[in-house]
């Protein structure tokens, strides 16, 4: 009996100082993003968001952008006589709008990936694809083809730079790159810790796009009061054309 | 200051001169061939990644502009046929919403964007080809062949159109004619108007002078006045029906196009006209070859975005 309650006692100990090196681990971990929060306005052509922080000198960092949960609809091309023409339906579910995978420099990422279940490749086992009759493989490949060409998924090794280190912590940068084709929405972005291999800690971060000004309007008009939209674009094309008119006072062709 | 401007329906980034630039060429263009410009811009937009549903109803908003300044600047002149008019404009209603109902139906068996390459295809190419024939035919043979030609098309279809019933008296135009001729007609040109985003008006206008053997003058602003309440329709449609008409590149489209078309009016008039016409052919035919070349070719990418959202 005594040796049960010196074994449970050995195990509390235990426990109490594992958890206060993780907490001592915790606060040598900072992460700071800037901007806060991201607006698509008129003017956006894509954006950078930075993220800054320190980590433990003997660790590395990997940093996974995933989101939103969007609605994934595609058409796919096939050949029907000699014209390549939509063909089917795709409907893919669970698959993230954006996703990006940040790596430091010379950090082979293959074996903690898998094992740890990030990177596009890991995708495939998130993402449902609803369909017959067509290979889910060859819909993924292009799936992740499409996405990259619009700079909405990608890998990218050397993304993660350290800066200097000090006192046993080392400070990081990187850049999360948000293309033209963002969608607004909640995002997470995970930073994982990385020693000898292994993943040591990580942590979440939900970060928010959002439409602003004249664009949030505009979609908002377009998408709650269809025909109110509708009758101002017709009216206001009618306005201007009868003022560029009445400023050239002669016949505009067509 | 950026030079990128963020649409919100086609949720896609382009460059502001871009954009203006694109409809101060169309505009040129259309003002100095008296040709309609959509035809021409709506594959100009789907090059340049706009998608080609948003760019079809977004260009039909543009039309409404150029259409509203030319077609006032031509009932100042008096050479608008209201009554002709406005046959052609029921059945360009009635042809308008029957298109935006088949692109929705399309549109949900993923068919949509097909269609509109075809027509555009097919159309780019008759329009093309005829222009470009057209040109080189009144360059090269005499006046007189010509007429002989044309007077023996007339008379083949004369004989039919003399048959329908309700013969009316087309006073502005000079004509008798049975109002069933330009519904049809218009309906034709509604239907084109809403699955490419055209007004139509180059189909519209060799109608209205070979079809309806309406004098010239009156052709230009009474196809400008039914193609302005065609595209009023189609728009309205659009944006009801499919959340398609993207009201910031219409916008943009239109401070490009109808100074552009002004200019173009202007320049026409110091320019060789033929020369001109088998240019113009020429683009066509090139946007026509490239859009053939899309459809055949094998393309890089099988998976693209469902409809234009």
């Amino acid at each position: 009996m005594i040796d049960k309650i010196w074994r449970a006692t050995f195990a509390v100990l235990v426990l109490v100082i594992l958890g206060n090196a993780i907490d001592l681990r915790a606060e040598s971990f900072t992460l700071k993003i800037v901007p806060r929060e991201l607006t698509i306005g008129a003017s956006f052509a894509g954006k950078d968001v930075r993220l800054s922080g320190v980590i433990p000198e003997d660790r590395d960092i990997i940093v996974e952008i995933k989101g939103p949960q969007k609605k994934a609809i595609f058409n796919m091309k096939g050949k029907i006589g000699p014209f390549w023409m939509n063909r089917a339906k795709i409907k893919l579910e669970n698959a993230p709008y954006y996703y990006m995978l940040l790596l430091p420099e010379k950090l082979n990422c293959s074996d903690i990936c898998n094992s740890f279940g990030i990177g596009i490749e890991n995708l495939k086992k998130e993402i449902s694809i609803n369909v017959n009759n067509i290979d889910p493989e060859m819909i993924f490949t292009n799936f992740i083809e499409l996405k990259r060409s619009e700079n909405l998924y990608g890998e990218r090794s050397d993304a993660i730079k350290y800066l200097t280190t000090k006192d046993g912590k080392k400070y990081f940068e990187t850049k999360i790159n948000f293309p033209s084709a963002t969608a607004p929405g909640k995002y997470k972005i995970m930073v994982i810790q990385v020693q000898n291999n292994h993943v040591v800690d990580r942590y979440i971060e939900e970060y928010m796009v959002k439409e602003g000004g004249i664009i949030e309007l505009v979609r908002r008009l377009a998408y709650e009061h269809e025909l109110i939209y509708g009758i101002f674009c017709v009216i206001i094309a009618i306005l201007f054309g009868l003022l560029i008119g009445l400023f050239f006072k002669r016949a505009g062709a067509h | 200051m950026s030079w990128h401007i963020y649409l919100p329906i086609a949720q896609h980034s382009v460059l502001l001169p871009e954009i203006i630039g694109l409809g101060l060429l169309v505009g040129l263009l259309s003002g100095l061939f008296g040709v309609g410009g959509g035809f021409l811009m709506t594959p100009l937009l789907i090059m340049i990644g706009i998608p080609p549903t948003v760019a079809a109803a977004s260009d039909s908003n543009q039309i409404v502009a150029a259409s509203a300044s030319g077609t006032y600047a031509h009932y100042r002149l008096g050479n608008v046929d209201f009554k002709m008019g406005l046959f052609l404009l029921v059945g360009g209603v009635l042809g308008g919403t029957v298109g935006v109902q088949i692109i929705k139906v399309l549109r949900q068996i993923g068919n949509a964007d097909f269609l509109i390459k075809i027509t555009y295809v097919v159309m780019l190419g008759l329009v093309g080809s005829y222009m470009f024939l057209e040109s080189l035919h009144s360059l090269r043979s005499s006046q007189k062949t010509t007429t002989r030609k044309a007077k023996q098309k007339e008379s083949v279809y004369a004989r039919i159109v003399q048959q329908l019933p309700f013969q009316t008296h087309f006073k502005r135009s000079g004509i008798v004619l049975s109002p069933v001729v330009p519904l049809v007609l218009g309906g034709f040109v509604g239907i084109l108007a809403a699955i490419m985003g055209v007004g139509g008006g180059f189909i519209m206008v060799p109608v209205m002078v070979y079809l309806l053997r309406m004098p010239m003058h009156v052709v230009v602003g009474t196809s400008l006045f039914q193609i302005l309440f065609t595209c009023i329709n189609v728009t309205i449609m659009q944006a009801y029906s499919n959340h398609t008409v993207d009201f910031m590149l219409a916008l943009l489209l239109f401070i490009g196009s109808t100074v552009g078309a002004q200019v173009g009016a202007r320049v026409s008039k110091r320019l060789e006209g033929d020369q001109l016409k088998i240019l113009l052919a020429s683009i066509v035919l090139l946007v026509m070859i490239k859009m053939l070349f899309g459809l055949l070719l094998h393309p890089h990418l099988l998976l693209s975005y469902y409809g234009g959202d």
